[in-house]
């Protein structure tokens, strides 16, 4: 792992895989600018998670649809995955990799209780 | 809507005070910031020198409807001195090609239904922040660094910049707050508005 100019943390699949995320802290989207707001029964909001030092940071959105919690989007992260000879990935593809990687995570659990102590 | 960009010695002086008159009924009066006033009405801070570098969105009647200020990272600015802590130790950037824009804001208050929640999804929103990205990098930015609510970070993306998170989010005062990097990538800065001075001050 290393840091780039731009701010991202390199680093490939297999140092990713070996972190262990912890829960930072879950919401409920504040403001009405998302195409689902206003869609009724529907409730979004986002979790965050974090990792190693430097701390890795890892977000992203999920809803509440038929009672099922569900990741929505790409996740968010100061991660950039690189190959084994270390050239980096397309952002795109870093993010589709990350997000096969969160849901592995059981987050929903974690996430519903933060948001229930949060708002409640 | 026209944007104009200078340091307070090339801005006139009514533009300067609509300025700080814009910025004081957005995050004073709209979002509640506890921020110092110099002066009545007025909101400016220790950040706003003679080197600070502003963006200003004007509607067709001339009233403020945006603005976003610029700081050279090689000096004093608000991630550095007041919210280090956002990096998690690690060191604030330093160089001339990263620039922070703070003070973010675009919402015509002649409009009949405003919010400053929509930051930067709004159409002279995106148009202002292309502006400042495009003042940015004529003075050498290559990116821009800024202190923002967490929920920005999803707007910024949807607009389509490359934006994206230096470090994790913390809570302040109950809102996640979070350090975002936004990349001045070349074919965004070439399809920007135009940026004039302000003829009114020559």
């Amino acid at each position: 792992m290393h840091a780039s100019t731009e701010g991202y943390l390199r680093m490939t699949l297999k140092e990713v895989l070996s972190l262990r995320f912890t829960h930072l802290f879950s919401g409920l989207d504040e403001s009405c600018d998302s195409d689902r707001c206003g869609s009724r029964t529907t409730i979004t909001g986002y979790t965050e998670w974090l990792a190693g030092n430097p701390p890795i940071t890892i977000g992203w959105d999920w809803m509440v649809t038929a009672q099922r919690w569900v990741r929505v989007g790409s996740p968010r992260s100061n991660v950039l995955l690189v190959d084994p000879t270390e050239r980096s990935y397309s952002r795109a593809t870093s993010e589709a990799v990350l997000g096969t990687i969160v849901d592995t995570i059981a987050w929903q659990e974690q996430a519903r209780c933060a948001v229930y102590n949060r708002y409640a | 809507m026209d944007y104009i960009a200078g340091t307070s010695g090339g801005l006139s002086p009514d533009l300067m005070v609509g300025l700080g008159r814009f910025r004081h009924q957005v995050f004073v009066e709209m979002l509640g910031w506890q921020l110092d006033a110099r002066s009545e009405g007025l909101e400016l801070d220790q950040f706003d020198r003679p080197d600070t570098v502003y963006v200003i969105a004007r509607n067709e009647s001339g009233a403020v409807t945006g603005s976003a200020r610029l700081l050279p990272t090689t000096r004093p600015y608000l991630l550095g001195d007041v919210f280090p802590q956002l990096l998690h130790d690690q060191p604030v950037p330093e160089s001339p090609a990263v620039w922070e824009l703070s003070r973010f804001a675009a919402v015509d208050f002649t409009a009949a239904k405003t919010s400053a929640l929509p930051q930067y999804s709004s159409p002279v929103a995106v148009g202002l922040l292309r502006a400042a990205m495009r003042v940015a990098a004529e003075r050498g930015a290559e990116r821009l660094i800024t202190v923002s609510p967490l929920g920005i970070e999803r707007l910024l993306r949807r607009a389509g910049f490359h934006a994206h998170r230096a470090a994790p989010p913390i809570i302040v005062d109950g809102h996640p707050l979070f350090a975002a990097l936004i990349e001045l990538d070349g074919s965004m800065v070439a399809h920007t508005p135009q940026v004039s001075p302000d003829i009114a001050a020559t």
